[in-house]
């Protein structure tokens, strides 16, 4: 049932839920709430109130720059990338092996795909077709297509129809429908980041907002007094800020232009300006703002009037000078300030916190924009490949090296050491990072763990991953290739550094011989299947030595132990050979190069019964990052709000020293000299500078872990978010920024409204005593 | 009626309405067991020493504070158990308030202080203009409507917060000393402004006075003393 507002009947008398229309109610609201005296109000009172108002324009103003800035990064950038999607012989789709029929099928257009039945609407054009052999002497096409629209379902009808038997169909998916997938995929992170904006703008200007309603209790007591309840008041906040956010709009939406368009100069884009993205703006300017007045007027409207008008004179901020002097005798000011703080504490707990929590969406900001570089330069294989039920030789390697365009092919052959009941034994100082994961063997005394990968590798691969500076190697990874009882270890699980291995260490490899008794898993975790297997069953140990330590940017949930051939077939039992092939294309590699380098790989690979040729398509990303300047949003972004901080500091304590008037006259009254007023000020500022400081660099740099460690550790393991390798690095630089800031911010902040408080003495004491 | 009075049907009802303050380990009872019934139209003055409770008594009977326990009806609404949103609603409709201290909203001049209750309630057609005028005649503050509170002398103050209260209207007046900071002429005027009003607008007023010879123009009179509030006339 709809909400019906309660009103009075002819008698007066309250009545809820009445036989009132709810259109009649949403007209009476609207039609109040968009009453052109509303509009004035608003307007005149931002304007004639300025300085009051001056950190809202600042802070929407910076928010909108967000916004439009976001926005048209995605623009500029969806742009280029359509551009290079349809740029060269592009197509979108490509067919593998498919049979004689279905190629006179597909070829003569006799498919039709929802109700396209003539070859003019069909939907597709076979852009070029190559018929070959395969390794049984049947003959098979592959087919490039290019799409007449942008549509993917075609791919997914090709692949529902053909791809069913997946022995005699091998279908990818082509540089554009790719390029048209991954340009949704940064439409859905720019509608992330719009969001993710908006929720943050919400807090920073529900927090100023909040502060604008203490500041101002009187004024909304008066307000309640006669008449306004939560609905009016809220009216006239909504407004209050809408009019600023209105001022600042088109401003805000100028600069990010300007900004945006001298970024993409500078790396050779021309920016796209959608002008709709005008509009949006306006609709999540207006939800922020109406999100941000609802709590502080839910607060004050719950209020008794009487309370709020005598909180001016004794409010919970500025209570009784009496008190302190009770408490302090005349050791004047130091320990009447101190005491101040326990007196105001609210106000400081919340002053402080907000410059914790914009310090640590600064850092945040710069650690993303990191990341963002990081996954941008990251080197990520173009193809993988898939040898089906064959083997990949060093004939295949090679061929695909030769390739011109590609760079270097890594290939992997491994098997998770849980599902081969083994596991290894570690010393208390190699396994002290994962003492959750690790069960104590009672038998060696050493700590056996089971979270490890065996992976094989072979001379070839050591060598083409060192001549490539692939991975990072500590140690002879060239000596452990050649075999022997010597290993190379990586040491991350899940993007953090656990374990202790360094070269020379040594470990020790159990396999699995037989059972004692019989084996039960009734779970299937990891440490419950070791505990299992070390209670009932009997192993044979292989001693080996740590030959090198790499990193071979794995984020998974295991780390690995690289065997030589020999030791992996000992250890696995499996001595067939490598399967699977990731390929690294040249750096800067046209797009419009790929589809050449695509074919050359799967003429080598089509002699494999069921390979697979996958484009995980990565070279997209490097050209945007380099074109369109994916960190850009997030440096300015995070900038902006790191400079709200000191505004919101300034606009708390104004309003706090505003306050304070009345007590200062006070204590000039009650005779301190204005030399220790001013120390008093100095003092409160400098406490406030050390608890600023100190709880910045604190709560500051504990709440930055937390936040890499959810990004590159939690969320990943849970299957969020990009897997990259990431080590946690502390800036101290960037830290020393913050700390810094604050401590400016909390110092000036106090020292600054002093001053104009006695600059304006004069003023000040003829408006007081006219009251 | 059980106080005299049988001009008409009753508009407050007040049961046993206690208000205490609590401050440090002190506790201050301001209005003690408060009980009686205000008639439709009346006019009724309470008096009493400094401190004695008399706006803590106003200012539970108004709504713009709740009592610690008891019952108030006004017009039929029991206004002790309505939200703190609908009362306010309840007063922009139905009740104007002249506070002792007159409370007039610093950065706003006379003529939009005197218009905040019109922007805070949205009565249905209703035009203020017209009364405006007269208001600010009447209390002769024509002149001075676009100067700040801290621009006008502490009589002018207090006739513009009695414009304020009075511009929407309201059933019920209550009034804490408007006559307070007015020399005898202007204090006259004001009063026979506020009776004036009462009689067009058939109002109740509730008005706090020291003064016995206003206080003799009322229906009735009330006393308070430490809290406790009786009858002194009839
Ligand atoms: N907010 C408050 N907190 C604590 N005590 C209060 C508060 N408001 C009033 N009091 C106390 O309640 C008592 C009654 O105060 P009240 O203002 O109602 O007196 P009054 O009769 O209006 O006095 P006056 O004629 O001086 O205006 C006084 O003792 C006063 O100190
Ligand atoms: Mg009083």
């Amino acid at each position: 049932m709809a909400y019906r507002k309660p009103y009075y009947d002819e008698n007066h008398r309250l009545v809820r839920y009445g036989p009132v229309s709810f259109l009649r109610d949403a007209w009476n609201f609207s039609r109040n709430f968009f009453a052109f005296r509303n509009v004035k109000l608003a307007f005149r009172g931002v304007t004639t109130g300025f300085r009051e108002y001056f950190v809202f324009f600042v802070s929407i103003f910076l928010l909108q720059t967000l916004f439009f800035t976001v926005w048209l990064r995605f623009d500029t950038a969806s742009a280029v990338a359509r551009e290079e999607a349809y740029s060269g012989d592009g197509y979108n789709l490509t067919v593998e092996k498919i049979s004689q029929e279905a190629y006179t099928e597909l070829f003569n257009s006799y498919l039709s795909f929802a109700g396209e039945n003539t070859p003019a609407d069909r939907g597709y054009e076979v852009l070029d077709t190559e018929g070959y052999y395969d390794g049984y002497g049947d003959r098979y096409y592959r087919l490039n297509f290019i799409l007449t629209d942008d549509s993917i379902e075609f791919c997914d009808a090709i692949v529902s129809r053909y791809g069913l038997d997946r022995e005699e169909f091998t279908v990818s998916y082509g540089e554009r429908s790719n390029y048209l997938n991954r340009i949704s995929e940064m439409k859905r992170k720019s509608v992330v980041n719009t969001v993710l904006v908006g929720v943050l703008a919400a807090a920073a200007l529900t927090l100023l907002f909040y502060i604008r309603i203490n500041q101002n209790k009187f004024l909304y007591g008066i307000y309640i007094a006669f008449g306004a309840g939560f609905e009016k008041l809220l009216e006239t906040a909504w407004w209050e800020l809408l009019a600023v956010a209105l001022m600042t709009y088109l401003p805000a939406a100028g600069a990010s232009a300007g900004i945006y368009s001298a970024v993409a100069a500078a790396g050779g884009a021309k920016p796209v300006f959608v002008w709709g993205r005008l509009g949006w703006g306006l609709l999540w300017t207006t939800a922020v703002v109406a999100l941000s007045v609802v709590p502080g007027v839910r607060i004050i409207s719950k209020k008794m009037p009487v309370s709020l008008i005598t909180a001016a004179d004794n409010s919970n901020y500025v209570s009784s000078p009496r008190v302190s002097f009770r408490i302090f005798g005349k050791r004047f000011p130091f320990h009447y300030e101190l005491f101040g703080f326990v007196r105001f504490r609210s106000y400081y707990i919340m002053l402080v916190s907000a410059a914790v929590a914009f310090t640590v969406v600064f850092s945040t900001g710069l650690f993303l924009a990191d990341l963002k570089k990081t996954e941008a330069e990251d080197n990520r294989p173009y193809f993988t490949l898939s040898a089906g039920s064959g083997e990949l030789d060093s004939y295949d390697i090679a061929g695909i090296d030769d390739i011109e365009g590609v760079d270097y092919t890594v290939w992997s052959k491994s098997a998770d050491a849980t599902s081969l009941r083994s596991f290894v034994l570690l010393t208390k100082e190699q396994s002290s990072g994962i003492t959750s994961m690790t069960v104590k063997d009672p038998a060696t005394g050493l700590y056996a763990d089971n979270n490890v990968r065996y992976s094989r590798l072979s001379e070839l691969l050591a060598e083409e991953v060192t001549s490539h500076g692939v991975w990072k190697v500590d140690g002879d990874l060239a000596a452990v290739a050649a075999g022997g009882d010597t290993v190379a270890v990586t040491r991350s699980i899940n993007n953090r550094d656990v374990l202790g291995f360094k070269v020379g260490d040594r470990i020790t490899v159990a396999t699995f011989r037989e059972q004692g008794r019989p084996l039960v898993f009734d779970r299937i975790d990891r440490k419950y299947v070791l505990s299992v297997l070390l209670n009932d069953a009997y192993f044979n140990y292989t001693e080996v030595t740590v030959g090198a330590v790499v990193d071979d940017g794995d984020t998974s949930d295991e780390y690995t132990v690289y065997m030589p051939d020999a030791l992996y077939a000992k250890i696995t039992g499996d001595s067939s050979g490598y399967t699977d092939a990731s390929v690294y294309l040249e750096r800067g590699i046209a797009n419009s190069e790929t589809g050449r380098i695509r074919n050359a790989i799967v003429k080598i690979m089509s002699v494999h019964r069921g390979y697979t040729v996958t484009p995980t398509g990565e070279g997209y990303r490097r050209a945007l990052a380099q074109k369109a300047g994916a960190r850009l949003p997030l440096i300015t972004g995070s900038a902006a709000v790191l400079l709200i901080s000191p505004l919101v500091w300034l606009y708390a304590q104004s309003a706090f020293c505003r306050k304070r008037y009345g007590e200062i006259f006070l204590l000039s009254a009650c005779g301190s000299k204005d030399s220790d007023i001013r120390k008093l000020f100095l003092f409160s500022g400098a406490v406030l500078t050390v608890l600023a400081a100190a709880a910045t660099a604190g709560i500051g740099s504990l709440l930055n872990y937390i936040i890499y460690y959810l990004v590159n550790v939690y969320f990943p393991s849970m299957g969020f978010g990009e897997q990259i390798r990431y080590d946690y690095t502390f800036s101290p630089l960037g830290l020393a920024v913050c700390v810094l800031l604050s401590a400016v911010a909390a110092m000036l902040s106090t020292y600054l409204p002093f001053l104009a408080f006695v600059r304006d003495r004069d003023r000040i004491a003829r408006v007081e005593s006219g009251e | 009626m059980a106080n005299g009075y049988s001009g008409g049907r009753v508009i407050l009802e007040v049961r046993d309405v206690i208000k205490q303050f609590k401050q440090y380990d002190s506790v201050v009872t301001a209005v003690n067991r408060a009980n009686f019934e205000v008639c439709d139209g009346e006019f009724v003055a309470i008096m009493g020493a400094s401190g004695s409770g008399k706006s803590t008594l106003l200012h539970v009977l108004a709504g713009l504070d709740r009592p610690n326990s008891g019952r108030i009806t006004l017009r039929g609404n029991e206004i002790t158990a309505m939200n703190a949103d609908d009362l306010a609603v309840f007063r922009g409709n139905y009740i104007g308030v002249i506070f002792q201290s007159h409370n007039l909203i610093p950065q706003f001049t006379a003529l939009e202080n005197i218009l905040v209750p019109t922007l805070m309630c949205n009565k249905p057609d209703f035009s203020y203009e017209e009364h405006l005028k007269k208001l600010v005649s009447t209390l002769r503050i024509a002149d001075r409507l676009h100067h700040l509170p801290s621009e006008l002398s502490g009589g002018q103050q207090q006739r513009v917060a009695i414009a304020r209260a009075l511009i929407n209207r309201p059933q019920i007046v209550f009034a804490d000393e408007p006559t307070g900071n007015l020399d005898r002429d202007n204090a006259d005027e004001v009063l026979s402004l506020l009776l004036r009003t009462k009689e067009v607008m058939n109002q109740t007023l509730i008005m706090v006075t020291h003064d016995r010879s206003i206080a003799e123009k009322a229906d009735r009179i009330f006393e308070m003393e430490n809290g406790d509030l009786r009858p002194l006339r009839q």
